[in-house]
């Protein structure tokens, strides 16, 4: 009987109760009071006008075509930097979270920079005037935007991997690729269906790109933003809004209808790990790998050498003159860069904690409830966060509970947007771990919560790590999450790179977004230095 | 050793974030009279050239949130029953009217406003106008040469739907922004309905892509990617002050804005709120504001700055909002079909 054992941990029992109060307030009960905001009248609206009908159907196509495409270039980077091991692997591991700090808006202006009608790619170097705007040119920005997601899930599932059932298919006969086919791509099966969910989840739910690059093209997770910012209607944003949850339970529901419950997929505690060559990749695929990968990172550093030369020249695009007037300029918004940087830590916190003790307790403990707090825990992935914002301005101002205007709201906020992230990275991670290692721990006689750290922990700190990492980077960018929830005494940056843009300060927003942008990763770089090493590399490794 | 020093270090974080939690409430209390909250809707560097004229003048510190109008009205509206702000600054009077319908604006006539024309002042009191601008169309000559040669620039709204412009204009989504119905509703009603959706018919088509911020129209333009955008005047104007190769056009028969202030009823500081409007529409601030935003002032005293469009030159229709408020569903199902 595991649910007996579980309980009778003091550690666990409190953990649970924490978790279950924290979910309850924060995610069911918001998206309850989200969910009775639209009057009936909006529903009928949203359901009948063409516009609404057309963008749901773009949202589907956009979200089918994007997750594809983003899923597999995840995959086929994190398979070059860990199998495939291209040169510089260390370096090409860093380039996709990089991505993630990229701050809407501005990371839009300079992707329309490369590849617009006057592009520096586009026009420049291939002398085509050809727009990006529509459905084409949003493929392209959702793939690029959202495959770090899954080069992050695919990348620790395939360095988990080991190599020793490789290196047993190669003795038997099997060819490189056909070891691929039948050995590394079925093992990672499960870590690229949870890619595939969470960049799903992303691309229906982000508004940025399709605001800057869909240009005809309308999807709903614009229309959550636009209906309340453009004519005060919060029920028609949060109908926009809710509508989105029916497809993502049904992603939801696919991904764990492929890959069901899993210790076929279990490597970790296998025998064996560790054993493994390193000519999994014969030379022209080796060779395939590092050109691929030098391609993606070349524009994504493309995209970020744009906006620095953006911050230090006079006019961006206009005049080329060099200049250290806008980082003077964003250097003054000194209170929204600390508030920036300190929130997004502390959510990272929180959602590193919570992910753990969510997975844990529902995979390893068969707490009461689990299948409720595992769909609480992923809930969040499938709205906009632009609603998750919306849901806790309505439900937090006033009673029961007046967090309006607090640092507070925003932690969580952010918490609760990225808990799902975090949440799948470590139950994949949890995944591969056997059983019977747990078993083992018990029968020398270790409580659970001294397996949770001393056992389960150390082998999944990649995955909590990561978590922590996603969240911090991902937190201080973001504006969908907060928007809002800034209030007087807690300003943002990301916010204020919003209006410097929209009155058309751009090289301002520029420069305070590499500010931002330098401090997120000094600020990992200190984390990394305070928790240790070892615990660190986990997640970048 | 490991887990108590990870346990060490997750206590850590979690006790330094108490402040955090506690600082909501505390901050509430500790609200002084040498304050005031402005939900702001005029850009980020007006927002900081009113507060810092303002503090100069009274010692108050102004702080600001700025934010697009519909979100401030649905904050306000939301806010009601503990309203968190004093003042609501900026866009248009329909914005202000949502809030004040809800009960959540105070009354308030400043005597500064005295002299002000008509329009600007709410017979219900609720908001006092203190800037007008324009819709007019933004053109950026760069690329309007190397596309349409020596092609005269477009005068009118009827030279903009000039089938050679195809897919080099932008106009802002009516249906994600109050403003771009504005420009709808200015065509319906200066042609009559009829006629002015024949003009809409002919337009749409032209149309490269339809944003869904007001902001976009004037970027687009001025960063080189379309060659003509509909936008206010003012907005215009910044990109150009600023050095983007914008050229401004003002069509005749064309609807203007007048933007507002008002106070929020049962602010926090409403005795600051009522010197802080009355400061906006002194002359002094609104010389600083309309040189800063190229508006047009409301305050007589006021000369015109100069790279402002001046209003009265300006052929404006008789805008009907209250029409413009009740045709919107209507009107908006309709342009989805012309838009496809």
């Amino acid at each position: 009987m595991r649910l007996s054992r579980a309980l009778r941990d003091p550690f666990l029992v409190v953990a649970y109760l924490v978790l279950v109060a924290f979910l309850g307030l924060f995610v069911v009960y918001p998206l309850a009071r989200a969910a009775l905001t639209p009057r009936p009248s909006d529903w009928a609206k949203l359901l009948s006008s063409p516009r609404w009908i057309a963008a749901m159907e773009h949202t589907l196509a956009m979200t089918v075509l994007s997750t594809v495409t983003a899923t597999a270039m995840g995959y086929a980077y994190a398979y070059g930097v860990t199998k495939g091991r291209v040169p510089g692997a260390r370096l090409f591991s860093l380039v996709p979270f990089l991505y993630l700090v990229s701050p809407p808006f501005v990371g839009g202006l300079a992707f329309t920079l490369l590849l617009g009608r006057k592009g520096i790619v586009t026009h420049g170097l291939l002398g085509l005037d050809v727009s990006i705007y529509g459905w084409g040119g949003l493929w392209l920005a959702q793939t690029l935007s959202f495959f770090p997601i899954s080069f992050i899930i695919c990348r620790s599932a395939l360095a988990n991997l080991g190599g020793a059932l490789e290196t047993a298919a190669r003795g038997m006969g099997a060819g490189r690729f056909r070891v691929f086919r039948t050995v590394s791509l079925p093992l990672t099966a499960p870590a690229i269906a949870q890619a595939a969910l969470f960049c799903a989840l992303s691309v229906m739910s982000d508004f940025g790109n399709p605001m800057l690059i869909g240009g005809r093209y309308r999807v709903l997770a614009t229309e959550v933003y636009t209906q309340l910012s453009g004519w005060a209607d919060a029920g028609m944003s949060a109908a926009a809004g809710l509508i989105l949850l029916a497809p993502a339970l049904v992603v939801f529901a696919l991904q764990r209808a492929a890959t069901g419950a899993g210790e076929r997929y279990a490597t970790v505690g296998s025998r064996g790990r560790g054993i493994g060559r390193d000519d999994d990749v014969s030379p022209p695929a080796r060779l395939a790998l590092a050109a691929f990968c030098g391609i993606v990172a070349v524009f994504v550093l493309a995209q970020f050498a744009v906006i620095a030369y953006g911050a230090l020249t006079r006019i961006w695009s206009v005049d080329g003159t060099f200049t250290l007037a806008h980082l003077g300029a964003a250097s003054k918004y000194g209170r929204e860069i600390k508030d920036s940087l300190a929130f997004p830590a502390l959510a990272a916190s929180l959602c590193a904690a919570a992910s753990l003790a969510s997975a844990f307790l529902v995979q390893r403990c068969r707490a009461p409830l689990a299948p409720v707090i595992d769909l609480a825990t992923i809930l969040p992935a499938a709205i906009p966060h632009t609603l998750v914002g919306l849901a806790f301005a309505i439900s937090f101002n006033g009673k029961p509970l007046d967090l309006a205007g607090s640092g507070a709201i925003l932690v969580v906020a952010m918490a609760v947007s990225y808990l799902p992230f975090g949440y799948r990275a470590v139950m994949a991670a949890l995944a591969q771990v056997k059983p019977s290692i747990d078993d083992a721990a018990a029968a020398l006689g270790a409580s659970r919560s001294r397996a949770l750290f001393d056992v389960i922990l150390p082998i999944v700190r990649g995955a909590v790590a990561a978590a922590f990492v996603f969240a911090f980077i991902v937190g201080t960018g973001t504006m969908s999450a907060v928007i809002f929830l800034v209030s007087f005494k807690t300003p943002l940056a990301s916010v204020t790179i919003l209006n410097l843009a929209e009155m058309g300060s751009w090289s301002d927003a520029a420069a305070l977004a590499s500010i931002l942008c330098v401090l997120a990763f000094a600020g990992l770089a200190a984390v990394r230095l305070l928790a240790g090493r070892r615990f660190f590399q986990a997640a970048f490794r | 050793m490991k887990r108590s020093i990870i346990i060490a270090a997750f206590l850590a974080v979690l006790v330094s974030a108490v402040p955090t939690f506690a600082k909501g409430s505390q901050e509430q209390q500790k609200a002084q009279e040498k304050e005031l909250l402005v939900y702001s809707i005029v850009n980020e560097a007006e927002s900081k050239l009113f507060g810092d004229l303002f503090k100069e003048e009274t010692g108050i510190t102004v702080n600001y949130l700025r934010a697009a109008s519909g979100e401030l009205v649905n904050r306000i509206i939301a806010e009601k029953d503990a309203p968190k702000a004093d003042i609501l600054l900026g866009g248009p009077a329909s914005f202000h009217i949502q809030a004040a319908d809800k009960g959540a604006l105070a009354t308030y006539e400043s005597p500064v406003a005295a002299q002000f024309p008509a329009y600007a002042k709410d017979p219900d009191r609720h908001w006092t106008g203190f800037y007008v601008t324009a819709l007019g169309i933004g053109v950026n000559e760069k690329r309007f040469k190397e596309k349409f040669g020596d092609t005269p620039l477009p005068k009118t709204w009827e030279d903009l739907a000039n089938p050679r412009f195809k897919g080099e204009i932008v106009v802002t989504d009516p249906a994600a922004s109050s403003t771009a119905y504005l420009f709808v509703q200015t065509q319906l009603q200066r042609l009559g309905w009829d006629a002015g959706w024949s003009y809409l018919e002919k337009l749409a088509p032209l149309v490269g892509q339809f944003p869904s911020s007001g902001g976009a129209p004037p970027q687009l333009v001025g960063s080189g990617e379309y060659s003509l955008g509909v936008a206010y005047v003012h907005a215009l104007a910044t990109y150009r002050e600023k050095g983007f190769p914008v050229k401004l056009i003002v069509p005749p028969q064309t609807a203007g804005e007048v933007g507002v202030v008002s106070a929020v009823k049962g602010g926090p500081n409403p005795d600051n709120a009522k010197r802080f409007i009355d400061f906006v529409l002194s002359q002094k601030a609104q010389t600083a504001f309309a040189k800063e935003s190229l508006t047009v002032p409301l305050n007589p005293a006021v000369a015109l700055p100069p790279g402002a469009v001046d209003v009265s030159s300006i052929d404006l229709i008789k805008y009907d909002s209250k029409l413009a408020g009740d045709q919107r569903d209507a009107v908006l199902a309709r342009w989805q079909k012309v838009v496809k």
